[in-house]
């Protein structure tokens, strides 16, 4: 499993918007890439952290990425809503994201309150969506299942538990199986990971 | 952080739950074991007297085919329907403290109830794991939803619990200092071991 601070500094490595307010006009060489250079007042691309770094000794202003805004989570907040299954975010680290910003740059995002209790209604609807789906896998014993659009943080979240109810559930019908000739018939109603009958879903 | 859960050789769990005592009589006469029931030591095992031995010694026998034993109270008949009705209102920890790993010692002997005692196991397992799931992310103060559960949702219910804790601290006080990982304070650990012994 891990921390949740190891997944933020994945998500420090994403890109974002500034407007510096010094001039540099070599590029910075890093691993990530290369940035540069800083003219003061014209928006450049960085990874967040370099962002954040900048922002804390107030050499530059943030600018929030594109679907940080009240109004576009909140179609998002619908179509996640709609949607039997979880929809494509803009970005995989949106919780992260949202979280660091507003801690440190909180005064040049527009409407930080709302967007956080955005956000929060978000990962709440996700994650909702998430455990009862977890539910339903085991309830019906499925052995496989799709899990297109989820974020690192959210795979996170069920990971503890997860893989080790499969494993205590495998061990429980392994002897079944291979002991068990009295029933082969009724079997196929449990699927268990050697027969195989699934539905893809979730 | 991932447990084993399968029991193996020296897991304490599966010692403890092979631990377990289960009424049985002997249907043979068996020399040199009388010291095994203590209320009438005077003969050697016969066929009617009920005694309680641990699991692993019935196997023992069970081989000789010297004995017949009764399914434990947790998985008779009465209690396998209460737990099909609804397991989430069983105090499993109350009714047997390894309840599927003692459950499925016991199916493996020989029994003629042994497979249903093993759908119920799994049936039981199942229909709790939403509420295992739900108390470990959800109640602040669940000491009492603990206490019933057995051994083995315990562990998931720990490692659940833990995780859960982990990122309500991060989504309230955010992530703080990292610290060093293991690994690299373990390297440092070694290349100063390194130079010491080059001197």
């Amino acid at each position: 499993m891990m921390h949740p601070s190891e997944i933020e500094f994945m998500a420090e490595n994403e890109i974002i918007q500034i407007v510096p307010t010094f001039n540099h006009a070599g590029h910075v060489h890093l691993i990530c890439g290369s940035y540069g250079p800083f003219r003061a007042g014209l928006p450049l691309n960085v990874p967040i952290w370099v962002a954040l770094n900048l922002r804390q000794k107030k050499t530059c202003r943030i600018l929030a990425p594109d679907w940080m805004a009240v109004d576009k989570l909140q179609e998002r907040l619908e179509e996640e809503k709609a949607s039997k299954f979880f929809t494509q975010l803009p970005s995989n680290f949106y919780l992260e994201i949202t979280q660091m910003l507003l801690t440190v740059a909180s005064e040049d995002i527009p409407q930080g309150n709302d967007i956080k209790t955005a956000v929060k209604d978000l990962w709440d609807l996700r994650i909702a969506k998430l455990r009862s789906s977890v539910d339903l896998f085991i309830k019906e014993g499925r052995v496989q299942a799709s899990l297109n659009h989820l974020t690192p943080m959210e795979i996170n979240s069920v990971r503890p538990v997860f893989p080790d109810t499969l494993d205590a559930l495998m061990t429980l019908h392994e002897h079944i199986n291979s002991s068990d000739d009295r029933e082969d018939s009724s079997q196929s109603s449990i699927a268990t990971p050697s027969s195989a009958s699934f539905s893809p879903s979730l | 952080m991932y447990r084993n859960i399968k029991p193996h050789y020296f897991s304490i769990d599966a010692i403890m739950a092979a631990q377990e005592k289960i009424q049985c009589s002997f249907i043979k006469n068996v020399e040199h074991v009388d010291f095994l029931d203590m209320t009438n030591a005077e003969k050697d095992e016969e066929s009617d007297p009920k005694i309680e031995l641990p699991l692993w010694m019935i196997k023992v026998f069970i081989a000789g085919k010297s004995i017949q034993f009764d399914i434990p109270k947790a998985y008779n008949e009465i209690y396998r329907g209460v737990l099909t009705a609804d397991a989430n209102v069983v105090d499993l920890f109350k009714l047997c403290k390894h309840f599927y790993l003692f459950g499925k010692f016991l199916s493996q002997l020989e029994h003629r109830e042994a497979y249903e005692v093993r759908r119920t196991l799994i049936q039981t397992f199942i229909d709790r794991f939403k509420q295992t799931m739900d108390w470990a992310q959800n109640i602040d103060d669940n000491l009492p939803c603990f206490n019933r559960l057995d051994c083995l949702e315990r562990s998931i219910f720990n490692d659940a619990r833990v995780a859960q804790q982990h990122l309500n601290t991060y989504l309230t006080e955010g992530s703080g200092q990292m610290e060093i990982a293991a690994m690299i304070s373990n390297y440092r650990k070694r290349k100063m071991h390194e130079s010491r012994v080059l001197e």
